[in-house]
């Protein structure tokens, strides 16, 4: 255990700082670009010295460096206070990657992994469907191997953004009459822009429409599209995800939101006093603050696992619980503090956010956090039954 | 002690129960509203709906506070429009200082809406410079609005409105300002709105909260995951367990809260404001757990539940913000105890 700031990360800080300074915001002609493509030049430049995507080899785009959450926590730090652009969001470059690096063959990690860091390469993840949703074993979706294709026939549902996406990694059953029926699942790409695929989307609680249907009727995709091999889906999407990102995404989206409430508490007033002077707001604060700094710290430890070849599950299942708490919490609090301004609607474009109904889609956003990416419920039956190894209802 | 209800008010409570499960059933609100139509407004007069507890003797049907608790309760598990509980109570108010107003609102032809207040006002003052939140202000013709001290009607004509998006879809929201004289004013003494408001409020939320138990248990029962529906797995029946106890809970304190109006006890205002405590917080957590035992089509905007939770938050800021109802309750001195009924 070691996390001080030592003079070799205080060098590395004053480093970084250097590169922003010459390199973000863009200058001179490479200031009139658009912005989207400023931000691309920038990433490569921010990937040359070893800054973004550090976890994924030179040859797939990435900057390979040695794992080291200090070194990861000072390049957040530091982009985030100029505001330059960090690594794409999305299950591409969160999920897809990881996996293709760990499970994928040499050709798709060359085929798929550069595009997929630079953006050009949009994914979806096709894992629910209407019947299977906590319940994943149940995919029903069928892929079937025919003259050296794959053929699709089945309905995912709740694909975020796959009305964007080029790409979806899809759990299909290729293997109808194997006992478990997890042991019948594969792992197979597929590209969404084909006859075969019709995508519907659907409008959420905050009137967006951000997650979709996907229907495939003989949809089709080449053999070795496949990750890993029949019958191994269900272990290829588990894969560990010894990815920095992955890792410390969430931990680190908990301190920035706190530091929102914290600049809320201290804008409002209760009682002619600003509300971060009432004793009950402290108390409820110090307590957030806690869970925050101890998610943070629990994640930096479940990179430290991964790195060390130890396998983080309980962890992993711990973090979702835990990071989702801390949402709920921060709706409560917030709440508390605004009043009235909560009756108003937030704009849909999250970046034209800026008065208090903000915290409006913060709470309803906590709740789909809940349900994507296995429900809480799920979480506690996970860690109760493989961690603590309670039995099952 | 009676905390039951009479025949007559079970009947009542079942009659209004049938017109609202017929004519208001929750899908009218996709691509719809909950905005009523004036033929809706009519169709609710000609019940009686809108003068159940104001006197015979002004042009009320002449029950009281129990009766009108019925009435909003049962209106949130359809989500009506909260103008509802505003025609009632701007009905009380016209009947202290404008009593040629009092038939126009009982008969469904003059429309008020909640107002709720952006920056403090004080009520008593002759001329009120205000800026306000209005609810479903669409063809109100009065908006209503009341502290501690009085209740106020004002001409929503009077008022420079901005239509603006307000989280509950399902109606219309306005930033409204202007500096008005009331159309008309009851004072505390004249006619206790305030504590009314909350009775009236707490009913509404704890309606809520019961039509949200059922809309879960309700899946509950059909959803499969498993090869056995969602509730057999504790975590889902206990959470429709706590539903149920919520809504026992706020029902239980409601009901409390009636009986200490209509025998005159002096805690009415802390067992009001504990009655809105409770219910707010069932209506809130009973409309946020549903959502979670929905899954992912919770999260739609086709499921009803999110209409629910919506509501719930748009309520919780009518009149009194927990804040305020907290030093109701620990700051007055509380007669719950003493003889009641
Ligand atoms: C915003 C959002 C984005 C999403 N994005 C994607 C995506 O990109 N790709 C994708 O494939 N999926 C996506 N999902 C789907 C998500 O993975 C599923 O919603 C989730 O796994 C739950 O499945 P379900 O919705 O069918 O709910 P169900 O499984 O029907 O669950 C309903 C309720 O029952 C509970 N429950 C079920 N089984 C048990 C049990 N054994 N014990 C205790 N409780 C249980 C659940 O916790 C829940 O409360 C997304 C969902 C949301 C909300």
């Amino acid at each position: 255990m070691d996390l001080k700031y030592s003079a070799e990360y205080e060098a590395f800080r004053e480093e970084v700082k250097a590169f922003l300074e010459n390199n973000w915001p863009l200058k001179g002609e490479e200031a009139k670009l658009r912005r989207h493509q400023q931000q691309a030049l920038f990433r490569q430049r921010a990937v040359e010295v070893g800054y973004l995507y550090r976890s994924v080899p030179r040859q797939f785009g990435g900057s390979e460096q040695p794992a080291d959450v200090l070194k990861g926590q000072i390049i957040r730090e530091e982009f985030g206070r100029v505001r330059a652009p960090v690594e794409l969001p999305g299950v591409g470059t969160a999920m897809l990657v990881p996996t293709l690096l760990q499970c994928g063959s040499d050709w798709q990690k060359e085929y798929f992994i550069p595009k997929t860091l630079s953006g050009e390469y949009l994914w979806a993840q096709g894992y629910s469907e209407p019947n299977a949703g906590s319940d994943l074993a149940s995919v029903k979706t069928r892929a079937e191997l025919k003259d050296g294709k794959w053929l699709i026939n089945g309905q995912k549902i709740w694909s975020t953004l796959a009305q964007y996406a080029r790409f979806m990694f899809v759990m299909v059953r290729s293997e109808p009459n194997a006992e478990p029926r997890h042991a019948g699942l594969s792992y197979i790409l597929v590209d969404l822009k084909q006859p075969g695929v019709t995508i519907r989307p659907l409008k959420q609680i905050t009137g967006g429409e951000e997650f979709c249907e996907v229907f495939f009727d003989n949809a089709e995709t080449p053999e070795d599209w496949i990750v890993g091999k029949p019958g191994e889906g269900w272990a290829v999407s588990k894969a560990t995800l010894s990815h920095e990102r992955s890792a410390l995404g969430g931990a680190s989206g908990s301190v920035s939101l706190f530091e929102k409430l914290v600049a809320l508490a201290k804008s409002v007033e209760i009682n002619g006093e600003p509300a971060i002077v009432d004793p009950t707001i402290r108390r409820r604060l110090a307590v957030l603050d806690g869970y925050v700094s101890s998610h943070l710290y629990s994640s930096y430890r479940q990179l430290s696992m991964s790195v060390n070849q130890q396998d983080p599950g309980l962890v992993t299942s711990m973090n979702k619980l835990i990071s989702t708490n801390i949402g709920h919490d921060v709706a409560r609090l917030a709440r508390d503090l605004i009043g009235d301004d909560l009756m108003l609607s937030p704009p849909q474009d999250r970046k034209k956010e800026d008065g208090n109904e903000k915290w409006i889609n913060q709470f309803i956003g906590s709740l789909g956090i809940a349900i994507a990416g296995g429900t809480s419920n799920i979480q506690r039956n996970v860690i109760a039954e493989r961690g603590l190894g309670l039995p099952r209802e | 002690m009676n905390l039951l209800l009479s025949d007559e008010q079970q009947m009542i409570a079942d009659a209004i129960g049938d017109v609202l499960l017929q004519e208001y059933p929750l899908d009218r609100l996709h691509g719809g509203s909950a905005t009523m139509a004036p033929n809706q407004w009519q169709q609710i007069a000609e019940l009686g709906w809108l003068g159940l507890g104001l006197d015979d003797g002004v042009g009320g049907v002449g029950y009281g506070l129990a009766e009108e608790m019925l009435l909003c309760r049962a209106s949130q598990r359809h989500l009506l429009s909260p103008s509802l509980l505003a025609a009632i109570l701007g009905a009380h108010v016209a009947a202290v200082n404008a009593p040629e107003a009092v038939a126009g609102i009982v008969a469904g032809e003059t429309t008020v809406a909640l107002a709720v207040p952006r920056k403090p006002v004080s009520l008593l003052e002759d001329l009120l410079d205000v800026e306000l939140l209005l609810i479903d202000p669409e063809n109100a013709e009065y908006v209503l609005l009341w502290d501690t001290e009085a209740a106020v009607m004002l001409s929503a004509s009077q008022l420079k409105q901005v239509a603006v998006a307000g989280v509950d879809n399902s109606i219309g929201l306005s930033v409204a300002s202007g500096s008005v004289a009331p159309f008309v004013r009851a004072t505390r003494g004249e006619a206790d709105i305030y504590a009314r408001a909350l009775v009236l409020l707490a009913a509404m939320e704890t309606g809520l909260a019961e039509g949200v138990r059922d809309m879960a248990v309700d899946y509950a029962k059909v959803r499969e995951q498993f090869g056995q529906a969602i509730g057999a797995f504790q975590a889902i029946k206990h959470a429709c367990a706590d539903m149920a106890c919520r809504v026992e809970a706020a029902d239980c304190q409601l009901r409390m809260a009636v009986v200490s109006q209509s025998s005159g006890e002096t805690d009415l205002l802390v067992q009001a404001a504990a009655a809105r405590l409770l219910a707010g917080e069932a209506a809130r957590e009973n409309a946020t757990r549903n959502i979670q035992v929905h899954g992912a089509m919770g999260y739609t905007a086709e499921c009803n539940a999110h209409w629910f939770l919506k509501r719930a938050r748009l309520l919780e800021q009518v009149s009194a913000p927990p804040r305020h109802l907290q030093r109701h309750v620990l700051g007055l001195p509380v007669g719950r105890f003493e003889s009641v009924g």
